[in-house]
């Protein structure tokens, strides 16, 4: 069999294998981006409905976005909830990991009980801080009146709405941050440390010259990551606040979500979408170089 | 490690983060109990939620008996399993044919699906609902497991566990006259088992946990997964009478992953670890 | 049993050129071993003779017929490889059975078959097991039973024994000897190790950088050596290799100087050998003997390495004026334990700090010339290695 024929069969090969796999990217994933970038420059119905056509517009949509005050409010307060969240994750991850790592017997069942918190659904978490932060019946609330204060109603107060929210994302996604970050410190040589504490190094020391320095990629990789998750975020928002009080709260997919099927301008909505996809692939791509650069220098 | 300390008590750190357990563990405590609790007693606002008796059972009948919640339960459940068994399939053939085999085309072709990773699901849920919209597709099960299929996350790591085989062993294989086909089913796909698993698991979990496209694709309340259906529910949340209620749901929708979690913890932090380092 | 035959094979990844013109038969029922350092192709040749590689230029005949387009396992080669690549989930059995059931050989056909080669190879008890409760050299042995239950026609070894412990190594080199006289095998073996070459191979070819350094018998190419890089690599410990000037020549006789103190008297073909050029000697440590302070090298004893059976010390050779500045390092002496020194009519092994005579018999000196290649020695007599 010559060599001709044995790299044909190989493509044959290769193409069963990945053609089931093909099929769905491209129907799925490929060709919905293309048409969702092809429907933020029309003027697109929700449903076809007979009679609606979309009409194309060219960059109106775009143009109609920069000039609304709601479309900005979201994207301000998706920007200051991400702003929020990220470093306090990625400190309390950075502090669990290192407490973790000291206490040795217990830790099993602590990071058990970090990590379940991630396994529940985004209905399932703002239920269960519903109840947790409502002003009368809940844990908030009890404890609040046990002790003989009154209580706040802090989702409906605009000063706590928003970080309530950070808060519920906290207890939710602590676990992938702690996670990598133990991971992180695993790659530290312990002899590094042997070798600190025969210099009489005190343990902050250690922590600012040999273990900070060691996770310097790992919080750069945390950041990132719960950086672009939570620039997502809308399930807390839309439950347990509706965007409120008062617009406070009102994310980005929120937005979108509103545009499209509660005001049925779907290709306006497509337009904020892709803004909110700028700006994610402008993160991931400055995540990209600042992590090879953490991997050269 | 740090270098070992002698036995004081333990650091403030460590003090800490057992707190930080304890808190952790509080909420979901907190609703546990409420599942359990009359309605009488939910009624009667004060601290004497706090404490444990008496306890009931009353929701999670009421749970089974009238609401949907079971049906929405037994959807979960096809999405999700209809999903992972299709995304294990199609993620070892593609992922083994980028892996191993060479034609020209593989660094395209692998290119595209770095490329897609970084498509967020907010940017093709609109069209995939006009698509599915034109297809007739909505409120069907194929419409919510076939977008999350799609995903290339799992032929990226099918593909990377692939490449770390040693050559060596293919190329014996080859010479004891076994096709690529059979390579593939008697050797790569039993050895790759733990990659399966950690890939199994994930695609589970945010299969079952998957909240915008199944809200805007399955709008009928028969069609709902849990996910979606519990959020449903949270209209009612003001009334006391179903906060009860509304907590039992809540347990109910969490049962299947606490269960997957509490069995496949090991997997899932070890895959954890290193799916974001690629 | 076949024949192998390699004409001008090249292989180029890119711009990098990994094998350069290699060319060479292996005979029938020859154990034939490919031996150089760590990147000089001798893994790559193998594959290449296997069809896992293909030449960018050449030819590879197998039996006479060239196989250039055939594939692997359809070459009638079998292969043992450097980590012995067993199936980890299937048992030693199956693994040496599943080459038979992928030709759809008969079951019961299959299990005797196992049954001889597990026989043969002592590992009946290993037949239910599986890789990973197997030690190293069980392994080893399984991956042989796998090469040999497709009767092949020519056996390919890739560094088969790299993996393992010292001790394991020199007992399975031996079992694979008498493997190979057994089965009277065309066996190609690759290995790093000059030791396990010299011992195993009917005819070794010396590899460097992708090009063949010499082909021939161990002790052919021990005691003549063609180059520096062969002279150098065979031998532990290596041949003294001391730069010198060529003071007269004539005849079958030349006079080196080196480091402008001793000179010494050679047995070569000089005839293109003029006065004032530069060359190199060789002389490997179990030649060079202690002498009476007559003798023409004198040198300090810096270290002295007691092995048990053989004494080696690491001497500095004085220069003009008797200092020991201006040399390189160290010439490396190799004293037998038993040996009664005839010379100097008692035992004394010397210690660091003494001052000792070093010389050879002229005709265990090794010439190179400038470019690193042998000049000819008349014809030593094989096996005669003179008094020592």
């Amino acid at each position: 069999m010559g060599r001709r024929i044995r790299a044909h069969r190989e493509h044959y090969q290769a193409a069963a294998l990945l053609a089931p796999f093909l099929v769905f990217y491209g129907t799925f994933l490929l060709y919905p981006f293309c048409k969702g970038i092809w429907m933020s420059l029309h003027d697109w119905p929700l449903l076809g409905k007979p009679g609606t056509e979309p009409v194309f517009v060219g960059i109106r949509n775009y143009a109609d976005l920069v000039t609304d005050t709601v479309f900005w409010t979201s994207l301000l307060h998706t920007a200051e909830f991400t702003f929020m969240a990220v470093p306090l994750i990625t400190a309390t991850g950075l502090a669990l990991a290192l407490g973790l790592r000291e206490a040795r017997g217990s830790s099993a069942a602590m990071r058990a009980i970090f990590f379940s918190s991630g396994v529940f659904s985004v209905t399932v978490v703002t239920l269960i801080w519903l109840t947790v932060l409502h002003p009368v019946r809940g844990l908030l609330g009890q404890a609040f009146s046990a002790m003989g204060w009154s209580s706040i109603d802090v989702l409906a107060d605009r000063r706590f709405a928003m970080p309530a929210l950070v808060l519920t994302t906290l207890w939710w996604s602590i676990g992938l941050p702690m996670a990598l970050f133990l991971a992180g410190l695993q790659h530290i040589h312990p002899a590094l440390y042997e070798a600190a504490a025969l210099d009489h190094a005190s343990r902050w020391t250690m922590f600012r010259r040999i273990t900070w320095p060691g996770l310097r990629r790992t919080t750069w990789l945390v950041i990132f990551i719960e950086a672009v998750m939570h620039f997502q975020v809308f399930g807390q928002a839309l439950l347990m606040t509706r965007g409120g009080p008062a617009n406070s709260t009102r994310v980005l997919v929120q937005y979108v979500y509103e545009s499209s099927f509660r005001d049925w301008r779907v290709g306006y909505a497509s337009a904020a979408a892709m803004v909110l996809f700028t700006v994610l692939i402008t993160v991931s791509l400055l995540q990209f170089r600042i992590l090879r650069q953490e991997d050269e220098g | 490690m740090m270098p070992a300390r002698t036995n004081r008590t333990p650091s403030l750190l460590a003090i800490l983060v057992g707190v930080c357990g304890f808190l952790w563990a509080l909420p979901m405590l907190w609703v546990v109990l409420l599942s359990l609790k009359p309605n009488e007693v939910l009624r009667r606002a004060g601290s004497s939620w706090f404490w444990p008796y008496p306890l009931t059972l009353e929701h999670y009948e009421t749970l089974l008996r009238v609401s949907q919640a079971p049906q929405w339960l037994l959807n979960s459940f096809i999405v999700a399993a209809s999903t992972t068994v299709l995304t294990l399939v199609l993620s070892s053939f593609a992922g083994y044919a980028l892996a191993r085999i060479p034609f020209r085309g593989t660094a395209v072709i692998f290119a595209a699906m770095v490329a897609g990773m970084m498509i967020p699901e907010q940017a093709i849920f609109l069209p995939l609902h006009s698509m599915m919209a034109g297809w007739d597709l909505h409120n069907t099960y194929a419409a919510l497991v076939a977008p999350r299929v799609a995903v290339p996350f799992g032929v990226l790591l099918m593909a990377q566990f692939f490449k770390a085989v040693p050559r060596e062993l293919e190329e014996a294989a080859e010479l004891d006259h076994a096709g690529r086909f059979k390579i593939f089913l008697t050797i790569m796909l039993p050895l790759s088992r733990p990659a399966l698993t950690t890939l199994g698991i994930f695609t589970f979990l945010a299969a079952w946990n998957d909240f915008l496209w199944p809200l805007v694709s399955a709008t009928d309340s028969n069609m709902y997964t849990i996910t979606v259906g519990l959020s449903s529910l949270q209209g009612n949340f003001a009334q006391s009478e179903s906060l009860g209620f509304l907590m039992a749901t809540a347990v109910y929708a969490s049962l299947p992953m606490v269960i997957v979690y509490l069995f496949f913890q090991h997997h899932i932090v070890q895959g954890v670890a290193m799916a974001p380092e690629k | 049993m076949a024949t192998i035959n390699l004409s001008h094979i090249f292989k180029r990844y890119g711009k990098t050129e990994v094998l350069h013109d290699i060319s060479l038969a292996v005979h029938e029922s020859e154990l034939m071993v490919f031996v150089g350092p760590s990147g000089c192709g001798k893994s790559t040749l193998l594959r290449t003779i296997a069809g896992f590689e293909a030449p960018t230029a050449g030819d590879v005949s197998i039996d006479g017929r060239m196989v250039n387009d055939i594939p692997p396992n359809e070459r009638g080669i079998a292969m043992v490889f450097q980590n012995y690549a067993l199936y980890p989930h299937m048992t030693a059995g199956d693994n040496i059975g599943f080459a038979l059931r992928n030709l759809g050989v008969r079951e019961s056909a299959v299990r005797e078959r196992v049954a001889a080669i597990a026989e043969m190879l002592q590992i009946q008890a290993l037949l239910g097991r599986r890789p990973h409760e197997m030690s190293g050299g069980q392994r080893q042995r399984v991956a042989i039973g796998r090469a040999l239950v497709r009767d092949p026609k020519v056996f390919l070894f890739d560094e088969p024994l790299s993996n393992l412990d010292a001790a394991l190594r020199v007992q399975m080199r031996v079992e694979l000897a008498r493997l190979h006289q057994r089965l009277k095998a065309s066996m190609v073996y690759v290995t790093h190790d000059q030791t396990e070459a010299m011992t195993l191979a009917d005819r070794m070819t010396i590899l460097n950088a992708g090009r063949i350094e010499q082909i021939g018998p161990p002790v052919e190419v021990y005691q003549h050596p063609k180059n520096l890089f062969v002279a150098g690599f065979l031998g532990a410990p290596p041949m003294n290799l001391l730069p010198g000037v060529v003071v007269a020549a004539g005849g079958q006789e030349a006079q080196v100087r080196l480091n402008n103190r001793v000179t010494l008297r050679i047995h070569a073909d000089v005839n293109t050998l003029l006065a004032g050029t530069s060359v190199t000697i060789g002389i490997r440590p179990e030649h060079l003997q202690l002498r009476p302070p007559s003798g023409d090298m004198a040198g300090l004893v810096n270290v002295v390495e007691s092995l048990g059976n053989r004494t080696l010390l690491y001497v500095t050779l004085q220069g003009a004026g008797g200092s020991t500045n201006g040399i390189a390092s160290d010439v490396i002496v190799e004293m037998a334990g038993q040996q009664a020194d005839m010379w100097l009519d008692r035992q004394v092994i010397p210690r660091s700090g003494d001052i000792v005579h070093l010389s050879a018999l002229p005709q265990m000196l090794h010439l190179f010339d400038g470019a690193g290649q042998a000049i000819d020695a008349p014809k030593l007599h094989i096996g005669q290695t003179g008094p020592r």
